[in-house]
């Protein structure tokens, strides 16, 4: 059988045919054996990899079995540096590697997975930590027992690592790839201060030392390079042949000692510097834009930095369908300064959501959806019209006792101090609920207004105050309070009518505006605060209502049986609505006359207790009042029955579907609230909002999206502990108010965005209730990356791992119950999606590259057509000829002669009777005499001739 | 010295950035990677051009000459007297056979350790016969990290020639050496007749006219002939076409042509043709040192295309002899006055 030669012994019959010699070899005189030689630069892969590992793990205090690490490092390298022994052995110890990793590491995936998570745990921990933050992303464990996993993990990990400094040192003795490997592990360390152990930090220092030593010596390559061109267009192109010898392994060995003499000393000698503060540094922005995004990759992961709100900051501004998860960037938003008042969540709304389309909610209303409203004059503005302004206002859900008295207790004074440049909103100093803006008509911030100034001088008159009177919460009791001050009206014909009830009366008579359309062509018309409540703040779509028809009765209208008493007290409050309170007051001629005269008179607090009773009227205007009375009790009735939904519904959100920050995207097409109730069964607090809201006004409760932020206590706190305050005094609601002393300035990030709902309650206007359940991601949800839910998807389902992890686990140590990871909601389309989109990447990876090639293929063919260098180029354009033709099966033979080309196109165009008329006369032997010319001759050919050639070329192409 | 910009660039923005990450991170850890960047190159540069000078280098090589198809091993010696240890060295060297010279150079990276001397051997395989030249042409040294480099001046030449296989049992016919010339051949052709008598005998059928000894005839009455002496001993001339594409089985032709002549105590004489300088030079061949010499020097000639040139201008020149043996390819022809008398291939081969 006839011997099949290698690409470097037919180049060396090439030679040999033709300059009657050829470099057989090049060696020392002690030659060194390539075992050794692969043996020597497995010492510095070891140091190098052991050092990294072990600084790593032991920097992170990782309980981990370090001998055994120390032991498979040593193995792994010299198994994997022998690899450069010779080339079968490279080829097919590469591939049986691979094959062993894979197999290795799916028989131990559980192991290696609950190690990888258990050292992402730990790094979020002590990332946490160090920014003294929360933990909210914690991966899941499926062992607990460390020791064993992260030893597992950790020896995956070295051989892997193995692999790369493989490359790095045998194959280039590349000291920047080398240290870039190690310095991309140990940053994760270094960053937050975590010291590796010197032992390691000298075994990194000496393998990269003795790197640098060894780049570019003549240890590095192991085979002569060639071109797959013919040998004498090479030899004319490629004017040097390289040849190197094989190393010494003697050398490797003595720079390797030396260098780890140098990093001894070195590491001693910087021991002191290590232990340094470096103070102050001149710019802290930097590493202030650092931290935040390294905020932003311990609490949602790299995938976070890529999947956040796009609109303004945290609020998404009802945007609701696009987010798959919510990502805070962490960076403050607005600092708030105000005096606290109790210990509850401070609420500061920004964007009201009362039309919902399925994908967002708008603070709009398409008033073509509404034709039975009666629009009132354009462009009024009612005191209730703030609920449709875009803007931040400050309010809050504290408990507050209601007085009477005239400040209208103003306890707490407050001012947005700073606000972000990015931020999209309108920011009004304060704004209470009824009212217009308190004491300024223009906004402190606007957004897009370079000449305003973000961070907003602080003096006392700044601080607008917050009155916190009407705004009360559900949860608070005696939301329906009975009146205490009032005013009666009696008019001539012996009516009496209440001239004032509260401030938050039924809003029956007054008008709110409303904005024509969802965003463009803005008209605003004011319609009836009646219309708005009952009409616009019940409208859920269509579809999503007979949906909802289903989904409670499904769920047994959330365990209330039915809601008949709610539609019974709801129509005993319409009634009342219709229908005024009237008592006949028989009244003498007289007063009657004098009643004529005047028009009316107003009696003041004339209290059922008759303190002040004013004989036989007192008598009447019990009567009358007990007729308000009932009124009430019914509104309260309405109320409780309201709140009691409100509270089923959120007791089923509790039950049935978690909180988490990802719940995934809301596919093109679904409705939102309908995709989460019946899918997705899972999402952040834009999910339960929305779906409350939807759930409520279905049920004829009037509601309404809220966004905003929440300041909770936890952070008051922490501001106040930085500044040393003692908060509790501030909590008795008597501090004089002074902006030096008693002012928390907390800063508010995204990270505190938040939505919540408004139901609305007869008789005090819209108050807000939280149906987003608490989050448990913080001790144990899961939360692994896309890509690693997708491969633990994969290896679960294709390979049926995992299922019986309890009784397959005898791990010593201290073993707590296994968490194993339910997966049998395995759905295909999950995996589709990131095999699809893996494809993508891979398939526009090659397509750059491809184009990255020719790009710097064309540079380099300018290059030479500057420098008049004609015989590579012309040679680069045949050999492209060439290609092309042999895809068409036009030339079959390997390296052909031009001239041998030039027939083979002509048989080709003779033959082919598709090809035009032109071609099939044109001579193209003039090029290729040109390509002969200019590749086997001396012939030197100029610019013209090539720009002439090139054309011809493209024409035969 | 020549100092590498690009990689004095790569070098500071590595250093810069590890400045950045100790600086705007506060990350004092680093400051160890500083070390080996600020402190490897600042000691090993100076050091690297002190010792640089001190290292030389020779080339040599195993063999004095081979046969062909044998390997050549030449060697580069260097020698570094100093503690420093040049990592990276490319030697420039080019290796040709001299007949088929190819303009290129080849690089060689080795690695000079420090206080050592050692050898660098390079085998060369060969396929034709030719001078074989290994000629060094400089050395490149680079420093640490390719920062800086020197070149060094190198200047060897070794020549090795590689002779034809020689071939057993091979049969020459015998050469016919004619008589009696023409009167009007010029008198210094080698293995011709000289104007010197060498006898006068008397007149027998056949001699020619030019050689009767007109005033002794007259004299004797008798017709006298001149017996002539010949102007050398040398009566055969081998001339070997250096034709291009026939080199090798021209030169292995007229190896065994000459070893079989040699053998039979036959002198001759190889004429080699310089068709640059239009010149014959003419190695008389008695013992085999001979033959190798000639041979050597045959190496250094320049090849010609197309076929029997030096037949021609041998003819054309003033040297002139009776017998010529022109060897081209396997071909050996044996003419006499540019006329083709035998053919002795089918002898040879």
């Amino acid at each position: 059988m006839r011997k099949r030669l290698s690409r470097f012994e037919k180049k060396k019959i090439s030679e040999l045919e033709q300059t009657g010699i050829a470099i057989d070899d090049v060696y020392g005189t002690k030659k060194s054996s390539p075992l050794f030689l692969c043996l020597s630069k497995a010492l510095i892969i070891f140091m190098v990899c052991a050092g990294t590992v072990t600084g790593f793990s032991d920097a992170l205090s990782l309980n981990y079995n370090k001998s055994a690490i120390v032991f498979f490092t040593l193995l792994i390298s010299v198994l994997i540096s022998l690899l450069y022994v010779n080339k079968k052995v490279f080829y097919i110890g590469y591939i049986a590697y691979l094959i062993i990793f894979t197999v290795e590491l799916l028989r131990y995936y559980l192991y290696a997975n609950s190690g990888f998570q258990a050292i992402m745990n730990r790094v979020r921990e002590v990332y946490a930590e160090f920014f003294n933050m929360s933990v909210v992303r914690s991966a899941e464990e499926s062992y607990t027992n460390r020791y064993v996993t992260i030893t597992v993990t950790l020896i995956f990990i070295i051989s892997f690592l193995v692999v790369m400094y493989n490359i790095t040192v045998s194959r280039y003795m590349n000291f920047a790839e080398t240290f870039a490997i190690s310095f991309i592990i140990l940053e994760i360390p270094f960053y937050i201060g975590y010291k590796p152990p010197l032992i390691s930090v000298v075994l990194i220092m000496a393998g990269c030392i003795c790197t640098g030593l060894l780049q570019k010596g003549a240890f590095n390559r192991v085979t002569i390079p060639g071109k797959n061109a013919p040998d004498y267009i090479r030899d004319k192109i490629f004017k040097k042949t390289y040849y190197t010898t094989r190393g010494s392994h003697r050398g490797i060995l003595m720079v390797l000692a030396a260098s780890l003499v140098m990093s001894f000393f070195l590491c001693i000698f910087s021991l002191p510097i290590f232990e340094r503060d470096l103070g102050e540094t001149p710019d802290d922005s930097a590493k202030a834009a650092m931290d935040d995004t390294i905020k932003i990759v311990v609490q949602n992961g790299i995938y976070g930095l890529f999947n956040r709100y796009d609109s303004i900051n945290g609020l998404n501004r009802g945007v609701l369908g696009g987010v798959s998860s919510v990502s805070p960037d962490f960076k403050t938003d607005l600092v708030v300064s105000f005096v606290p008042y109790s210990k509850e969540t401070v609420y500061l709304p920004g964007f009201k959501g009362i039309t919902y389309t399925g994908m967002n909610w708008y603070n709009r209303v398409n008033v073509s959806d509404f034709p039975e409203l009666k629009l009132g004059e354009e462009g009024y503005i009612d005191s209730s019209s703030i609920d449709n302004l875009d803007y931040i206002l400050i309010t809050n859900k504290l408990k507050t006792e209601y007085s009477p008295s005239e400040d209208k207790s103003i306890k707490a004074r407050a001012q947005i101090s700073y606000v972000d440049k990015s931020f999209g909103m309108y920011v009004y100093p304060y704004i209470t609920l009824n009212g217009a803006p308190y004491g300024v008509e223009e906004p402190l911030y606007q957004p897009a207004d370079p000449e305003k100034e973000r961070v907003m001088e602080t003096k006392e008159t700044d601080y607008y105050p917050l009155e916190f009177v009407e705004y009360r919460t559900a949860e608070d009791e005696g939301y329906g309070d009975y009146p205490r001050s009032r005013e009666y009206k009696i008019d001539s014909d012996g009516n009496i009518t209440r001239s004032v009830v509260t401030d938050i009366d039924y809003p029956g008579t007054g008008t709110v505006t409303i904005r024509n359309g969802y965003s463009t062509e803005v008209q605003a018309k004011s319609i009836s605060c009646y219309s708005y409540v009952n009409d616009i703040c019940l409208k859920v779509p269509d579809g999503l209502n007979r949906y909802l028809d289903g989904f409670c009765k499904e769920k047994g209208y959330f365990g209330l049986g039915s809601i008949q008493e709610y539609k019974r007290l709801q129509s005993i409050v319409d009634e009342d609505r219709t229908s005024s309170p009237k008592i006949d007051l028989p009244i003498s001629e007289e007063l009657k006359e004098r009643l004529m005269e005047l028009g009316s008179i107003t009696v003041i607090n004339l209290l059922p207790d008759g303190g002040s009773g004013e004989g036989e009227l007192g008598k009447y205007l019990e009567e009358y009042e007990e007729l308000i009375r009932q009124r009430y009790e019914h509104k309260e009735a309405l109320n409780d029955y309201r709140l009691k939904i409100c509270e089923a519904i959120k007791n089923m959100f509790l039950d049935e579907y978690p909180y988490t920050l990802s719940p995934g995207k809301t596919p093109s097409g679904e409705d939102f609230v309908q995709y989460f109730l019946e899918d997705q069964k899972r999402g952040f607090c834009s999910h339960f909002a929305s779906a409350a809201v939807m759930i409520l006004r279905h049920l004829g409760i009037p509601a309404r999206y809220v966004e905003g932020y929440c300041i909770p206590y936890s952070l008051m706190t922490e501001e106040a502990n930085k500044l040393d305050i003692d908060g509790e005094e501030w909590f008795s609601g008597e501090n004089e108010f002074n902006p030096d002393k008693n002012v928390y300035s907390v800063k508010v990030s995204d990270y505190y965005a938040h939505a919540w709902v408004e139901v609305y309650l007869e008789g005090q206007g819209f108050v807000p209730f939280e149906f987003t359940p608490p989050s448990y991601e913080a001790v144990g949800g899961e939360e692994m990356t896309g890509l690693g839910k997708f491969f633990s998807r994969l290896l679960n389902v294709d390979l049926g791992l995992g299922g019986n992890s309890e009784d397959t686990l005898s791990i010593t140590g201290d073993v707590e119950t296994p968490v194993v990871e339910e997966h049998s909601d395995m759905n295909f389309k999950i995996l589709l999606l990131p095999l699809l989109i893996l494809t993508g990447i891979v398939v526009l990876f090659w397509v750059l590259l491809l184009l990255i090639r020719r790009l710097i293929l064309e540079i380099r063919y300018s290059r030479y057509l500057k420098e008049g260098r004609f015989a590579p180029l012309v040679f680069a354009r045949y050999n492209e000829l060439v290609k092309k033709l042999k895809k068409k099966k036009i030339v079959t033979v390997e390296n052909p002669l031009p001239m041998e080309v030039c027939e083979d196109i002509s048989v080709y165009y003779s033959d082919n009777p598709d090809v035009s008329e032109d071609k099939k006369d044109k001579d193209f032997r003039p090029i290729f005499t040109y390509i002969e010319k200019v590749l086997y001759s001396d012939y030197i050919s100029n610019a013209d001739e090539y720009i002439g050639f090139y054309r011809q070329l493209q024409e035969i192409i | 010295m020549k100092i590498h910009i690009w990689s004095i660039i790569r070098y500071l923005f590595l250093l810069i950035l590890i400045v950045f990450f100790v600086l705007v991170f506060k990350q004092n850890y680093l400051v160890f990677l500083l070390f080996p960047y600020v402190l490897l190159p600042a000691v090993l540069i100076p050091l690297f051009i002190i010792n640089v000078k001190k290292i030389s280098i020779k080339g040599g090589s195993v063999v004095e000459s081979t046969e062909v198809g044998n390997n050549i091993v030449f060697y580069t010696e260097y020698v570094n007297p100093t503690y420093y240890p040049f990592l990276k060295c490319s030697l420039t060297f080019s290796m040709n056979n001299l007949f088929f010279k190819a303009d290129k150079d080849n690089l060689l990276n080795i690695n000079v350790l420090p206080k050592k001397t050692d050898r660098v051997n390079i085998s060369v395989r060969t396929s034709a016969i030719g001078m074989v030249v290994f000629e060094g042409k400089g050395m490149t040294v680079t420093g640490f990290m390719g920062m800086v480099s020197m070149k060094l001046p190198v200047s060897f030449n070794v020549q090795v020639p590689v002779f034809p296989e020689k071939k057993e049992n091979v049969d020459v016919a015998e050469i016919p050496y004619s008589e009696g010339y023409d009167e009007y051949t010029e008198p210094d052709l080698k293995g011709n007749l000289s104007s010197d008598i060498k006898e006068i005998r008397e007149y027998r059928p056949g001699d020619r006219l030019a050689r009767i000894h007109w005033k002794l005839t007259a004299k004797m009455e008798e017709l006298q002939v001149k017996e002539m002496e010949r102007t050398s001993v040398m009566s055969l001339v081998v001339v070997p076409e250096l034709e291009r594409s026939q080199i090798s089985s021209t030169v292995s032709t007229l190896d065994a042509v000459s070893r079989e002549l040699a053998n039979r105590g036959e002198r001759f004489e190889i004429c080699l043709y310089n068709s640059v300088a239009c010149s014959f030079d003419n190695y008389i061949i008695d013992n085999e040192e001979s033959l190798l010499i000639c041979y050597r020097d045959m190496y250094y000639l320049p090849l010609y295309e197309g076929a029997e040139s030096a037949k021609e201008a041998y003819y054309a020149s003033n040297q002139k002899s009776a017998l010529l043996l022109s060897v081209y390819g396997e071909s050996v022809k044996l003419l006499e006055d540019g006329i083709e008398i035998d053919d002795l291939a089918e002898g040879i081969f």
